[in-house]
């Protein structure tokens, strides 16, 4: 299992490149509704780029689960392969 | 018109799949692309201004050759189900009136799940294999399996 805070670190990274803000800041009950860029085409450029970050392919249940960022980042601690 | 258009799925989809096209640029493509966006700087419109500006001849609209990567997403891969989320695009050089380029996009993720697809863009001119754009496109797919 992968360390759950440099996941997190990765993750932020990821969130900052998809949605073009080298300020942003995430937190693990962040969902949708507290950034308005997310939007459900963004969700799909974020569902790619976890994909490419994490060397992972994500099935249906997995994307479906990614609500929040405390679910990506533990889906993530499970699933990564780098 | 259909027949014409592919209508690949995220499944028939693979990793370093690429499609391609040639197209020549004419005067009559940057004419009524200047009468659709009204954009009729004269480095589009006068071959002389252009040449005077050290091109070889009337230059194609950036968004022009854009317009022809919608084409290669949209009728050859995937296609019929798709819709464009992104495209970023660095023009290098550029095109002019009669020169035939080679429009290539070739795939560097799918998900199947997702139904979305990544590709890597690069339009070049077909006489030197100079590359005259490069860019990124993310597309979805309408429908479903």
């Amino acid at each position: 299992m992968a360390d759950r805070a440099e996941i997190g670190k990765r993750l932020l990274l990821v969130f900052r490149d998809v949605f073009d803000d080298d300020s942003l800041e995430i937190f693990d009950a962040m969902t949708a509704e507290d950034l308005d860029e997310w939007d459900s085409v963004s969700h799909i450029s974020l569902v790619l780029a976890v994909e490419r970050e994490f060397g992972v392919s994500l099935n249906a249940t997995e994307i479906g689960a990614l609500a929040n960022v405390g679910a990506m980042t533990d889906l993530l601690s499970d699933r990564a392969t780098r | 018109m259909t027949g014409l258009v592919a209508g690949l799925r995220p499944r028939d989809i693979e990793i370093g799949q690429s499609a391609r096209f040639e197209h020549r640029v004419t005067d009559d493509d940057l004419d009524r692309y200047a009468a659709l966006t009204g954009d009729i700087s004269p480095l589009h419109m006068d071959a002389h201004f252009a040449r005077s500006r050290g091109f070889r001849g009337r230059v194609a609209h950036g968004t022009f050759l854009a317009g022809l990567v919608s084409r290669l997403f949209g009728v050859h891969l995937p296609g019929r189900d798709c819709v464009l989320h992104s495209m970023s695009v660095k023009w290098v050089a550029p095109a002019c009136v009669g020169d035939r380029v080679v429009v290539v996009a070739t795939v560097t993720q799918i998900s199947v799940e997702a139904a979305a697809m990544a590709a890597e863009l690069t339009i070049t001119l077909a006489e030197t294999g100079a590359v005259l754009a490069k860019g990124k496109v993310q597309a979805g797919f309408t429908g479903s399996d």
